[in-house]
């Protein structure tokens, strides 16, 4: 009867996780990470049948993943917490941080 | 009135790299940190130094830039106005533009400028910031906020 409908959720999503969707779940919720970024035009995701991952690309030579940082913490530090989580991803890959942006309260910028 | 003070050497603040212990390249792989990044901590630590009136200002077009970026809706005032920024692997060059409050001098103001934006960059990127020029491109009289516009010469 409706028997590949059993491999979708209710939404109609798939069940299983690509791990890029995966990944990208675990970094934006690193400490210092606002959110995941597309670079400049948005391009650089992973590309999978429906939907595309912003700011990691896993497939490849390494592991890239595109974030945009909070205001205040340092940087290198929350590139480490992020090179964490990606290691069980990497399968001895590099695993290449790229900090694209950062989230400036609104109380800086309207400080002229 | 522009008044050019411009230097190179990161006197008054000592580095401060790679005493974090986190570095930037790691044999896990590299972190590479956006111009914009650097721009925006350049620019915020140059701004809440004292004396700072504003970023930006410099030559007619910038100005013009400036302007007309101010009508165009939805187009917020950018943090980082006024500064350019050179960034490699591990080293960064940061140029500010630069206009100070009336009364301030201006030779220790970009000293105080230079130690902040050094101290907040290198703090907050791990980079090494090899120089940071500051361009003083105006100055803020008191009289410039609440100047009436001329009246017309002719009725």
């Amino acid at each position: 009867m409706n028997e590949p409908l059993a491999s979708l959720s209710v939404v109609g999503m798939p069940v299983t996780t690509e791990p890029a969707e995966a990944l990208a779940a675990l970094v934006s919720s690193c400490p210092g990470v606002a959110s995941l970024s597309g670079g400049s035009l948005g391009e650089v995701a992973t590309y999978l049948p429906g939907r595309r991952v912003r700011g990691i690309r896993l497939d490849g030579q390494s592991v890239e993943v595109h974030v945009v940082a909070h205001w205040g913490t340092p940087l290198p530090p929350i590139a480490d917490r992020v090179r964490a989580v990606c290691l069980p991803f990497a399968s001895g890959r590099p695993i290449d941080v790229y900090v694209d942006d950062l989230e400036v309260p609104e109380v800086l910028l309207s400080r002229a | 009135m522009t008044t050019p003070v411009e230097s190179s050497s990161k006197t008054g603040a000592k580095p401060t790299s790679s005493s974090s212990g986190s570095e930037l390249t790691t044999a896990q792989g590299q972190t590479t940190i956006a111009d914009s990044v650097v721009s925006k901590i350049a620019g915020i630590a140059a701004r809440e130094v004292s004396g700072v009136h504003a970023l930006g200002g410099g030559s007619g077009t910038a100005k013009a830039f400036s302007a007309v970026r101010e009508r165009i809706p939805g187009a917020s005032q950018t943090v980082g106005q006024g500064v350019s920024v050179e960034v490699g692997e591990l080293q960064t060059a940061i140029d500010l533009d630069v206009v100070v409050e009336f009364g301030v001098a201006i030779a220790d103001l970009a000293q105080g400028i230079r130690r902040n934006v050094i101290s907040s960059v290198e703090r907050m990127t791990g980079l090494e910031v090899t120089e940071v020029n500051v361009n003083v491109n105006d100055i803020h009289l008191p009289s410039d906020d609440n100047q009436p516009a001329e009246p017309a010469r002719v009725q």
